[in-house]
């Protein structure tokens, strides 16, 4: 897979020579580390003339080491930073020379060094960062995940979607926000997740080893949303960002702040606040307004941390909160409403422009409280342990019967997460580095109102080893878990509760190879097996799915679902060319899936169609490309393109619900001080489904255009981003066989927005010296 | 160890410290071992009452579902049974039967009767429907009806409650389905 390939230690290297004359063993080597980015130097850097016995050198403050009474010639020098693997440099000396090292000093990845000059880590397959995160932050966090190869977006109307990878999303996809995996009531399909897009400076579909850190069960995959380190916060400065956006479908507005800094002293104190609003109202298919499809959100965060040598300890707290409307024609009593609403050429709830949104509506907190400790022993041994503790608070306020009849939430799910993690990093232990860890969770899930899951208490407990070592042109990662998973469920009725304990547990492994075939090409292989256990709503749902008029039963005789993954992927990286390609296949045993079931069952609304949770052995394969072709020094052109496939293998039959063929062509110019990128979106029809399975057949094959255009200028010495962006450009109406509210509406039309995005840098006064 | 180490320490289990003493302070919340409050309502039971013209005499037939949608389905479903060339005044009576103490949900019907409308369809049996209460803009409600029966046969009737807030115009076609019954029905 291709790995991404932060270039953990990029490094250029700027040689100077200071004096001509050579001579016996009387050079001196001095040198600068600094971080790549944010351009800091790098203390407690080891520096070691390898050739020499005892002849090392520890960065001070500034970054600078030196090594005096090296021979003339090539000397190999051997620079390790924290849990950075070190790096290995050749230097020709021929007499007293300074230079400059560029680290990349990551915090917790295990990947290889990388001794590629060049490309800093660009966007790739697997990560989207910068530009096109920054233009997408208005409208979500799933949303900014979506250039990134294989994963598409499982809507429920225009304001709620969540993830999906190469066709796997909920239970399967596990999301670790700023370090910690995102718990809340994730098997929901109406469900999105519960984090500030704000928050965000880089997203990556993580492939490969270190995986397995995360979870033994994301079959899927884990998506990693990373905020910029608190740790890059500078003294006497505060730096920050000032972001305003307004769109006009919605007529929409948000407003995001953060500012941050350090307070030197002999203990420094770096601290980092940040704050979200967001408010629009109902949004416009090509043709109408959806009644009742305003939403509002709330976010905030604050972080503080503390540096000293070797220990660094953060704290880190954040606060997201959203309220948001549900497009009331997707409320349905029965069948024949749905059928109704489904023959309606247009929305059988007609409205105007408002902000206000009323029943149906979700409306969900989700808090985080974390620390991490970071302790460095020495160049070769780190310890590092998390704890973190995550409150999450849904509610599903449906259209009541009688405004009489009862004032609360019909679904209302408390889900309560503590989380433990301590990792011990070693590197270069026999040229192999390695991360073995331990991971345990309590969970409680408590509910009022209607019955959809049931409450319970999950224990999990996990060991997992990490791997890595560079051989040559290979690249060889492994990692191990052993997952131990505990739940004791309580199914209520009538003030009565039936106990069930269920128990799991089993190992999960990834194999990592990744093969350099010259400068520009690499090859890589991965391998896995993961699995998750059942989920309570696959195990005891029984009841109405939310607003379909049909019934989802689960079953309480589900056992495990097992993935074996293989992939092999392709990456071409030139001046001109960047190719990346990546096939996978995917075999599932088990896999538990939502099948109609034969018979519907009666209710007092007349009959529903049913369906049931049953396992099966599914394949799903595919390919995910990305080209990116340079035309011209200001001129680029990147197409995307995704074929996603599933099957049932006990049935012989398609697996519902599986992304269509879709492609993508961007047109990227820069030519500063403007940046811009034209682009237009194919969606297949999906032609693989099973049939009379669904209301509907999926919808036809549609193209979307749009563009993102950025002016960056200044205002005095202000610099500031100004950027406009419109999708949907011809205003198509169209449905997506992925949105669940495909029966009642077209998707969003013609949409613009406008944002001013600030960077702030406000010198203080510096306290000391 | 020097003091500013030992400073960054504390501040360290300070944190986890905190963290740990979060779970302890929890808002008034349910528990996973604790019975769930729900306080929404169901409409668990559909009854009809008949009371002949002719002779007084009262029949009634039911419709129950106890457990709501999903779970079982319902324990009692029966054939409406009319007697021949007879005129009845029909009562829809509706319960929620899901609680310690029954709920009649056809009196909240009646408070809000601008909101709400009864559909009778009779379907191959010889019978005429006829709806005789009005909510307060003079439209029709349905907890109140005329039926008059024709020749002996066999056939259905189906009892539709919409729910119309706002958009009720006497016709059937706005508004959510909130009961939807379809009675065999027999003449005799």
């Amino acid at each position: 897979m291709n790995k991404r390939i932060p270039i953990l230690l990029l490094l250029t290297l700027t040689m100077a020579s200071l004096s001509a004359q050579d001579s016996l063993c009387r050079i001196v080597l001095r040198g600068k580390v600094i971080d790549s980015i944010d351009q800091t130097p790098l203390q407690h850097t080891l520096v070691v003339a390898e050739a020499y016995k005892q002849l090392k050198s520890n960065t001070d403050k500034t970054g600078i080491f030196e090594l005096s009474g090296l021979c003339p010639g090539e000397t190999d020098l051997h620079i390790s930073h924290l849990q950075c693997e070190h790096i290995h440099l050749k230097i020709n000396l021929k007499s007293d020379t300074f230079i400059i090292v560029y680290l990349k000093h990551s915090e917790q990845e295990l990947e290889g060094v990388k001794l590629t000059v060049k490309q800093p880590r660009s966007e790739n397959l697997n990560i989207s960062r910068h530009r096109s995160l920054d233009w997408r932050k208005g409208s979500g966090i799933s949303q900014m995940m979506q250039d990134i190869g294989g994963i598409s977006l499982l809507k429920t109307g225009s304001n709620v979607s969540k993830p999906m990878v190469n066709g796997l999303f909920g239970n399967r996809v596990i999301i670790v926000n700023n370090g910690i995996r995102q718990e809340g009531q994730n098997w929901g399909m109406e469900h999105a997740p519960e984090m500030d897009a704000f928050l965000a400076s880089e997203i990556e579909l993580l492939k490969g080893a270190e995986s397995l850190r995360y979870g033994g069960d994301g079959i899927g995959g884990v998506i990693l949303v990373k905020s910029k380190s608190l740790f890059a916060e500078k003294a006497g400065l505060i730096s920050g960002e000032g972001n305003s956006l307004a769109f006009l479908n919605g007529r929409g507005a948000a407003l995001n702040a953060s500012l941050g800094s350090q307070i030197a002293g002999k203990l420094p104190v770096f601290w980092r606040i940040h704050g979200t609003l967001k408010q629009s109202g109902n949004t416009r298919t090509a043709h109408d307004y959806l009644a009742n499809t305003g939403m509002q959100e709330q976010n905030y965060a604050a972080n503080f941390g503390v540096k000293k040598g070797a220990l660094q300890s953060e704290l880190f707290f954040s606060e997201f909160y959203n309220r948001i409307g549900i497009y009331s024609g997707a409320h349905v009593g029965n069948l024949s409403d749905l059928q109704r609403a489904i023959n309606s050429p247009r929305p059988l709830v007609q409205a105007g422009f408002t902000y206000a949104a009323d029943r149906p509506y979700q409306w969900v907190r989700h808090r985080l409280l974390k620390s991490r400790t970071v302790l460095t022993l020495n160049a070769r041994n780190t310890l590092e342990f998390s704890i973190s503790y995550q409150k999450n608070k849904r509610q599903e306020y449906d259209v009541l019967r009688s405004a009489r009849a009862f004032e609360g939430p019909s679904f209302d799910y408390y889900i309560n997460t503590t989380m433990g993690e301590l990792i011990w990093i070693r590197n270069d232990f026999h040229h192999v580095n390695f991360k073995a860890g331990l991971y345990a969770l309590r969970q409680s899930n408590a509910y009022n109102g209607r019955f959809f899951i049931p409450g319970f208490y999950q224990n999990s407990f996990a060991p997992f080893f990490i791997a890595q070592r560079n051989i040559r042109k290979w690249n060889l990662e492994a990692s191990m878990r052993y997952d131990y998973r505990h739940f004791k469920l309580f199914l209520w009725q009538n003030g009565v509760s039936d106990v069930k304990l269920k128990q799991y547990h089993g190992p999960a492994y990834v194999l990592h190879a990744s093969y350099k075939i010259n400068k520009n090409e690499r090859l890589s292989f991965l391998h896995s097996a993961t699995w998750r256990p059942p989920a309570p709503n696959e195990l005891y749902a029984n009841g109405l799915h939310q607003g379909l008029a049909s019934l989802e039963i689960g079953d309480q005789n589900l056992k495990r679902e097992t993935a074996f993954s293989q992939s092999i992927s392709y990456q071409h990286q030139s001046e001109n060319l960047n190719l990346e390609a990546e096939v996978y296949y995917q075999h599932i045993s088990g896999f538990i899936n939502l099948i109609p079931a034969s018979a519907p069952q009666l209710t007092i609304r007349g009959a529903y169609p049913v369906f049931i949770y049953t396992q099966s052995d599914a394949a799903l394969y595919g390919l995910n490309m990305r080209l990116k072709q340079k035309i011209s020094n200001s001129l680029f052109t990147l197409l995307q393109g995704s074929l996603p496939f599933g099957n049932n293998l006990t049935t012989k039959q398609a697996l519902n619900l599986m992304p269509p063929v879709s492609g993508k062509l961007s047109l990227l110019w820069e030519q500063k001080p403007f940046q811009a990128v034209f682009w237009a979106q194919a969606t297949a029809r999906q032609f693989r489904y099973i049939e009379n399975s669904d209301f509907l057949p999926p919808p036809p094959a549609y193209v979307l255009a749009g563009f993102d255009l950025e002016w960056q200028t200044k205002i005095g010495i202000q610099p500031i981003r100004i950027n406009m962006g419109i999708h949907n450009l011809s205003n198509t109406a169209y449905r997506d066989y992925l949105n669940r509210f495909r029966y009642f509406t077209d998707e969003q039309g013609f949409n613009m927005t406008l944002r001013i995005i600030i960077p702030l840098q406000i010198k203080t006064q510096t306290k000391n010296k | 160890m020097n003091k500013t180490t030992l400073k960054s320490i504390l501040f360290g289990i300070a944190a986890a410290m905190l963290i740990l003493n979060m779970q302890a302070c929890k808002e008034n919340e349910p528990e996973p071992d604790k019975p769930p409050v729900n306080e929404s309502e169901l409409i668990t039971t559909v009854q009809l009452i008949f009371t002949d013209s002719a002779d007084n005499s009262v029949r009634s037939f039911l419709f129950k579902d106890p457990d709501g949608d999903g779970g079982n389905g319902p324990t009692v479903f029966d054939t409406i049974v009319l007697l021949q060339n007879r005129t009845y005044y029909t009562q829809v009576l509706l319960l929620d039967e899901s609680k310690a103490v029954t709920d009649t949900i056809s009196n909240e019907v009646l408070e809000e009767a601008d909101e709400h409308l009864f559909v009778f369809t009779p379907n191959a049996s010889d019978l005429s429907i006829q709806i005789t209460d009005r909510d307060s803009k003079n439209l029709p409600l349905g907890l109140l009806s005329k039926w008059k029966t024709g020749n002996p046969g066999n056939g259905s009737v189906k009892v539709t409650l919409k729910h119309q807030p706002g958009t009720k115009n006497g016709s059937s076609d706005p508004g959510e389905t909130d009961v939807e019954v379809n009675f065999n029905c027999t003449i005799e």
